[in-house]
């Protein structure tokens, strides 16, 4: 097994949390912090940042907690749910993560979100991870863990793309989008990033909501996303990686639903199932 | 060895769904006890007395939660024998519209089949239509009495409820007491836990405590009804005092977003399940 150095080896120099510009702290056993600034490439027309990033930051200080706790195991996200009640609009978010449960075979954490402008609670997530046995190409994170705030980000800002250009999604329509598997948004186990998967289900279910919105005479309303639950089935090895998400819920009491099915094509599989709420703001509109 | 049971005298006989194997998507029903175990299907017969309806006549969420964890169980253990029975571990419900149908099913599927996990999805349907769903994370285990062992495919009818069962509202038969709320928007209440609480190992079922939760978001929000829960199970509860709470996080959209908890109050309040509920306004 390789021990993982978590000061360089991982993610490589052009990774999605490169661009993401995600900042991790090992606080204590069983404790970390992360932030996530609000940069162009997350965020939406109505200024907010993406839930998907925001998920992608909770996987991650998720990974940062339990990848000492379960060495010389490994771990795999196996369920994620965040909620957000309260806009993010501007500077950082800050990640704090413990542990609930530390099991044999599952470490379930809980996540709050807080914005470092006005230190507001503004999100919650819940994360169980999976405890995998060792195995020869397994990083370990055991051992001492780096002190103090440490940068995937890039010093410049990131890309200036959109994330979603970034990782190579493109939608198809309907609720349908398909992206690769690459260097750029591959985790430690080689396999499809658990947050970039979280990405693509907040991108699907946008396409959905819009294409709901189209068909309905409301060209150009959008709905707010304030939950994302996603229960991980398969690793995303191969791709393309598919998402559809088809809308379950309209309701006329400003809630809205989706459900997304995501697919590893190329290993003809299905590799995860989510869902999204949103909320529709006075006359349904942003 | 006592065999785990939907027929015990306990949730699962009070719930009074009557659960049945379907036949595979292979079109043969001997698929499922072969190692074709994903294809395992189930579907549980929902008949909605006045006992597991909410306030507005629809299925009341507590049973939902409560029958989702009853039907997704099962289905999860079915598909892990013989390595193992099942815990919950994970539990996620979703109401998409009220479901005022007397007649109604459960349906559930196996996702995942893994040596360590189960994951299965149920949608409650009527007349075609989806009107909830949820996904069910179980965990394998190995019981230490051994593995149960069911004749399939399986079919189990409804057992008869006496005439005081038949008359109470699962919430009523739950025995959720509420206590004065410690807090502003903060809500707890407690539950003697007896026999007819406890699956077949002894510990409280999975959907008693949610159950009440939701009992105690919706008796101090009379309008509003549960939606959406998120539910994560740490340990389970031994001891005969579970105590409950909820906490308002954040009130949106005519309703609210709750932190819940249910604790082992015999066991120095250790937590067992934790989580989000979600009310909307009637």
């Amino acid at each position: 097994m390789v021990h993982l150095n978590p000061e360089s080896d991982y993610p490589p120099a052009s990774h999605v949390l490169r661009d993401l510009g995600i900042d991790i702290e090992h606080v204590d056993v069983g404790r970390a912090d992360g932030w996530l600034p609000l940069r162009p490439a997350i965020t939406l027309e109505n200024g907010e940042g993406r839930i998907g990033a925001l998920t992608t930051l909770i996987d991650c200080v998720g990974g940062a907690i339990a990848g000492p706790i379960v060495a010389p195991g490994w771990m795999a996200t196996a369920d994620l749910s965040v909620e957000i009640f309260a806009p993010w609009t501007e500077g950082w978010v800050r990640a704090e993560g413990h542990t609930l449960r530390a099991g044999r075979s599952t470490v379930v954490l809980q996540i709050d979100l807080l914005r470092e402008v006005d230190d507001q609670p503004c999100g919650r997530g819940y994360l169980t991870f999976a405890v995998l046995p060792g195995r020869e190409f397994n990083p370990i994170m055991g051992g001492e863990q780096p002190q103090g705030r440490r940068s995937f980000g890039d010093p410049h800002g990131g890309g200036a793309l959109p994330i979603l250009s970034s990782l190579g999604v493109t939608d198809l329509g309907g609720g349908a989008i398909s992206a690769p598997v690459n260097s750029y948004s591959r985790n430690t186990l080689d396999a499809l990033h658990g947050g970039v998967v979280a990405l693509l289900i907040d991108a699907a279910s946008e396409s959905a909501m819009s294409a709901h919105f189209a068909a309905n005479g409301r060209d150009g309303e959008r709905a707010r996303a304030a939950a994302l639950s996603l229960t991980y089935l398969a690793r995303n090895t191969t791709g393309p990686v598919t998402a559809v998400a088809q809308l379950a819920s309209s309701s006329e009491r400003g809630l809205a639903t989706t459900t997304v099915e995501v697919r590893d094509e190329g290993a003809d599989r299905s590799t995860a199932v989510g869902w999204v709420r949103y909320v529709l703001d006075e006359g349904g509109s942003k | 060895m006592k065999l785990p049971s939907l027929n015990d005298p306990s949730v699962g006989k009070f719930l009074q769904v009557s659960t049945h194997e379907l036949v595979s998507d292979a079109g043969d029903a001997s698929a499922t006890t072969t190692d074709d175990r994903a294809a395992i299907r189930m579907r549980g017969d929902i008949v909605a007395r006045p006992g597991l309806r909410g306030a507005s006549g629809e299925l009341w969420a507590g049973a939902a939660i409560a029958i989702l964890d009853n039907i997704g169980g099962f289905t999860a253990g079915l598909a892990s024998l013989p390595d193992g029975w099942v815990v919950t571990t994970n539990l996620r419900y979703r109401s998409l519209r009220p479901l005022y149908a007397e007649h109604s099913n459960a349906s559930a599927s196996v996702l995942r089949r893994g040596r360590r996990a189960v994951v299965t999805r149920i949608a409650f349907e009527a007349d075609g239509a989806c009107f909830g769903d949820g996904v069910l994370t179980s965990a394998v285990l190995s019981p230490e009495n051994g593995l149960p062992s069911w004749n399939r495919p399986v079919s189990i009818e409804r057992m008869p409820l006496d005439e005081v069962e038949s008359a109470q509202h699962f919430l009523e038969w739950i025995g959720l007491e509420e206590l004065p709320p410690p807090a502003q928007d903060r809500w707890e209440g407690r539950i003697i836990l007896e026999q007819k609480h406890r699956n077949p190992w002894g510990i409280a079922h999975g959907g008693v405590g949610p159950a009440a939760v939701v009992g105690l978001l919706e008796a101090a929000h009379s309008e509003h009804r549960v939606v959406d829960a998120a539910l994560h199970y740490l340990a389970p509860v031994r001891t005969e005092h579970m105590r409950v709470t909820a906490q308002l996080i954040a009130a949106r959209g005519g309703g609210g977003l709750f932190e819940v908890n249910i604790l082992d109050a015999g066991a120095d309040n250790r937590r067992c399940i934790t989580g989000t509920m979600v009310t909307q306004k009637d």
